[in-house]
């Protein structure tokens, strides 16, 4: 196949856009942890030293292409204390993609990694929970040795036992930040391809046959009743 | 069997590159292209370009709203993968500084002067500060590409001068406003509607126009068997070029089967939009395959009762004007005929000279009611905020003296220096053993790092500032341990200590704040829950269409306006404004729950927006996000009190549900009305009703007779808390309202 870049429809003089697979990724994590430093990075690949922490939630959406696949990645943010939860909790749903987060200078932060997946995957409403796509990130890698307080084999230990990958990322200098979401849509596909089933479109699975194909089974985009694709009146 | 390759697959497209923002302030709405440009080698076809053209960025200044103007050019551009709105900075303008700039200062008038390349521009028309574009302005100069079926709609404010056209993307982000200096937005209309399907709004007032796609030929007939296009596209979330795929349907049918209720809903909801739009078949239920694909639907589960009632309450309820496509949300229900909104007005901010007049010889205060009045209208001017905060909030009686102030200040400043010695001396070794403390103490540390570091008092690393803000909430952890920290409350403190700039004065400001809304922080989050719960009860009253939508989105529950109600709208404005704001809602003025009105009123004027945009939950949330720092607070504030005016009426209030009676803080009826108005379903109103009931019955037991209660001294009436005194309050201010008109 042709190595094409193309993600703006057929050829030709309609240019209708082509759709591309809204993969809804949640961050979670302690407060304080550099979720939404991260989410800027990956973004905005900028690093703001003067970020607010987040109220609320919010989302931010950016294009990128995967093995000739257009994807809209759509991270939402939120915020971390444990009393905000009945305002956070009801946005799980409809995730594609969990990814978990803690500071490498908060031993507690990584402790506390096993409330947010249950508390995910008690929200999010799962089909699946054992091959639902999550990713283990462990914040400010770029801190100094001295302050460092969590060390490699300890989150590896934790990760290896609940089977996800594991990266050591710095938000500020952007290290692996873009690679473990380069993760977290990898294991979706591997997931989506392995229970295509689940959407009740056999045959449509296989990412040889141009991708495009796929696109219909956007289940994951939208799976669980939300309303995001209203974009699709048009 | 999956051949993984991240490195060589994992392209941004470019193309689309966009980034949205919806932290306020601190990353002020960049947008721009990130990743260097993969396509450089194809060919770009200028469609149109229009020189002249200037991103407005809103920005927090020192003292009040700051605009920048970063002039750059605006084009259409096609290349073999589509079409792109572009805007880049005009990169000469801003090495030469002012050469051009000047000469375009005319076209500003007096309201935008040129100072340069790069403009600083006050709202009220001084405090021009030219910033050097190399350094602090980075940011600013992202240029911006937008692929032509993103945008979703745009809006050219009529009155705008000079004139300026704002986008509206597909996710709901709102770009910032492009201002013309030269050419108009309407060439530029022009220009998009080669590609572009653009109608105006149906509203016609506001300047919004609403973009599709250009297609060939419309669909008309659906092929047999298959779904029209435009239904396929809102059942199956697919693109239109895979309607045919039957496939599409199971996505909706798996919704269905997840969430019924809120698919029925928004699905049905959107037929309406659709049909009524002239771009469905109207006749798509009544016959044919959409029929049976509906009637399958609805049969698919054991919901087809309640699904089917709700398909003739949505026919009910929807009906067209004469142009054929208004849809409506008829509030028959209600029963309460609102009358029209009155025209308010703002003041003048209490001046020193009328605070000073208001002082006895020993600085009693001899009439707080119109004190308050004149903060409500105008604010407080900022050099005597100082002082009259605290006799506003409570810190100290009105009736105090100047020797009695000055004696309860000693008193607490000895308070502030033991609760604050208590939290310095707990050693390392005792934190081990003392987890709450430790917790609430690391994100105190966390959040003071992360709280409006990019004004000048807050910034720089281990500024005064940020070291004031820490001792602050430390101590007021100590005061109130069963609260401790909560995020939020650094946004409360902020502003209070860089406008008093006194660690203890702040302290107790903020004490007397805290007290308004801390059920907003408590741990159960009823507050909030019940705040949010009842905007949307008020908004049932005041925008039954509204509401009706959002129901359909699945957004009732509000929690948008989460960020808006926790922190009385602080990241929504700047910080000037954000204090006009909590002084207007310190007095207690009008009424309770005033600042769930000042909710509304933000909402009523992006309503027409949400709607027409058709935004779903996602959406709106995108959208409210991205107001902050672009709401024009004397609008809000003069429609909230004309909102409030509107439902305060004895004849209005004599109808209103209990509910909406405790919202207003009147006492219930014996009666209850809900007969003649049913608001929401009530099945988890028991926590609204439990939690405002004292509210009520004070009211009922202080009686309308108690009007002197109203006298100084009195208690704020805050959010939840509200005195006997409101009915007096809500007469003075009443008085005052006829006054002022």
């Amino acid at each position: 196949m042709a190595p094409t870049k193309n993600s703006g429809g057929s050829s030709g003089g309609n240019k209708q856009k082509q759709s591309s697979i809204l993969l809804k990724v949640i961050l979670l994590g302690d407060g304080g942890v550099g979720k939404s430093c991260l989410m800027n990075r990956f973004i905005q690949n900028r690093f703001d030293t003067t970020l607010f922490h987040t109220i609320g939630v919010e989302f931010l959406n950016k294009e990128v292409n995967y093995q000739d696949q257009g994807y809209t990645i759509q991270i939402w943010d939120t915020a971390g204390q444990e009393r905000f939860k009945s305002l956070r909790t009801p946005f799980y749903r409809g995730s594609d993609i969990c990814v978990l987060t803690f500071s490498l200078d908060d031993p507690a932060s990584l402790n506390n990694l096993s409330t947010w997946q249950q508390e995910f995957l008690y929200y999010a409403d799962v089909a699946k929970s054992e091959d639902f796509p999550f990713v283990v990130l462990g914040n400010k890698v770029d801190i100094d040795e001295s302050q460092r307080k969590v060390s490699y084999e300890e989150a590896k230990r934790w990760c290896e036992s609940n089977k996800m990958p594991y990266f050591e990322t710095s938000a500020k200098d952007g290290t692996n930040v873009e690679e473990a979401f380069v993760k977290g849509v990898e294991l979706w596909r591997e997931n989506d391809l392995r229970f295509d089933g689940r959407v009740g479109v056999p045959g449509q699975s296989g990412a040889g046959n141009g991708g495009r194909s796929r696109t219909i089974i956007v289940d994951s985009t939208n799976s669980r009743g939300e309303q995001q694709k209203s974009a699709c009146c048009f | 069997m999956l051949n993984v390759n991240k490195s060589s697959l994992w392209n941004f497209r470019n193309q689309q590159a966009r980034i949205h923002s919806t932290s306020p302030k601190n990353s002020q709405n960049m947008e721009g292209s990130l990743s260097p440009d993969l396509h450089h080698d194809c060919e770009t076809d200028m469609k149109f370009e229009q020189r002249g053209v200037c991103q407005k960025f809103s920005v927090n200044g020192k003292r009040r709203k700051e605009t920048i103007l970063i002039p750059g050019h605006l084009s259409i551009t096609e290349n073999k993968y589509g079409e792109y709105i572009e805007w880049k900075p005009d990169e000469s303008k801003l090495k030469n500084g002012n050469t051009e700039a000047s000469s375009t200062s005319q076209n500003f008038g007096s309201k935008y002067g040129a100072s340069g390349g790069i403009q600083f521009h006050a709202s009220k028309g001084d405090g021009r500060v030219e910033i050097k574009p190399e350094t602090s302005s980075k940011e600013f100069l992202r240029p911006i590409k937008i692929e032509l079926p993103e945008i979703r709609s745009f809006i050219v404010p009529p009155k705008a001068v000079p004139r300026e056209i704002i986008f509206i993307l597909s996710d709901g982000t709102t770009l910032n406003p492009f201002i013309f200096e030269r050419g108009s937005p309407e060439n530029l209309v022009i220009a998009l509607e080669r590609s572009l399907r653009i109608t105006k709004s149906r509203s016609n007032s506001n300047g919004l126009y609403m973009v599709g796609l250009r297609k060939e030929s419309a669909p008309t007939m659906p092929p047999s068997g298959v779904l029209p296009q435009g239904v396929a596209e809102i059942l199956g979330v697919l693109p239109p070029e895979h309607a045919h795929n039957v496939g599409q349907i199971w996505g909706f049918m798996k919704e269905m089967k997840n969430d019924p209720y809120a698919t029925a809903c928004t699905t049905l909801a959107k037929f309406g939009h659709m049909a009524l739009n002239g771009e469905l078949p109207i006749n798509v239920f009544p016959g044919g395959s959409s029929h049976q694909m509906a009637d399958s639907v609805l049969r698919n589960g054991k919901l087809e009762e309640s699904l089917n009632s709700d398909a003739n309450e949505l026919e009910a309820d929807y009906t067209t004007n004469e142009e054929g496509y208004e849809v409506i949300f008829k509030p028959e229900k209600m029963g309460v005929e609102l009358p029209p909104l009155t025209k308010t007005f703002r003041g003048q901010p209490l001046s020193q000279e009328q605070w000073l007049n208001y002082l006895d010889r020993d600085g009693r205060i001899s009439n707080m009611n119109e004190i308050r009045k004149i903060v409500f209208y105008g604010g407080v001017e900022p050099m005597i905020r100082k002082h009259v905060w605290p006799i506003l909030l409570g810190v100290y009686d009105s009736k105090s003296t100047y020797e009695e102030r000055q004696y309860q200040f000693s008193e607490k400043t000895c308070y502030y220096n033991r609760m604050k010695m208590q939290w310095a001396t707990v050693s390392e070794d005792q934190e081990e053993r003392f987890s709450p403390f430790r917790d609430f103490k690391s994100l105190i540390e966390k959040d003071v790092s992360r709280t409006d570091r990019t004004l000048d008092y807050f910034k720089g690393e281990n500024s005064r500032g940020t070291d004031i803000l820490r001792n602050i909430l430390m101590t007021y952890m100590m005061y109130n341990f069963n609260l401790g920290y909560v995020q939020g409350m650094s946004d409360i403190l902020a502003p209070i200590l860089m406008e008093t700039q006194d660690e203890i004065l702040a302290f107790w400001v903020f004490v007397k704040f805290m007290d308004l809304i801390e059920t907003n922080f408590e741990m159960s989050q009823e507050g909030m829950q019940r705040q949010l719960k009842d905007s949307y009860t008020l908004l049932q009253l005041v925008d039954p269409k509204f509401s009706a939508y959002l129901e359909a989105c699945d957004a009732s529950n509000m929690y948008f306006a989460f960020r808006w109600l926790l922190i009385w709208f602080k990241r929504e404005f700047t910080f000037q404004d954000t204090l006009i704001l909590w002084e207007a809602l310190w007095t207690g003025l009008p009424g309770p729950n005033f600042h769930l009105f000042i909710g509304l009123s933000i909402l009523e004027q992006h309503s027409t927006t949400i709607m027409e945009n058709k935004f779903g939950l996602s959406e709106i949330l995108r959208h409210v996000n991205d107001l902050a720092m672009r709401i024009d607070l004397e609008l809000t504030l003069t429609r909230a009190e004309a909102m409030y005016l509107q439902v305060s009426p004895p004849e209005v209030t004599d109808k209103l549900p209990n509910k909406l009676r405790v919202i207003l803080g009147l006492p219930e009826k014996e009666e209850p009305l809900n007969e003649t108005m049913e608001i929401v379903e009530d099945t988890d109103g028991a926590a609204s009703s439990s939690q405002s009931t004292p509210l009520h019955t004070s009211n009922a037991e202080a009686g309308p007779s108690s009007s002197s209660g109203g006298g100084d001294g009195v208690e704020v009436s805050g959010v939840q808390r509200s005195s006997g005194s409101d009915s007096s309050l809500e007469r003075q201010y009443e008085m005052g309202v006829n006054q002022f008109m």
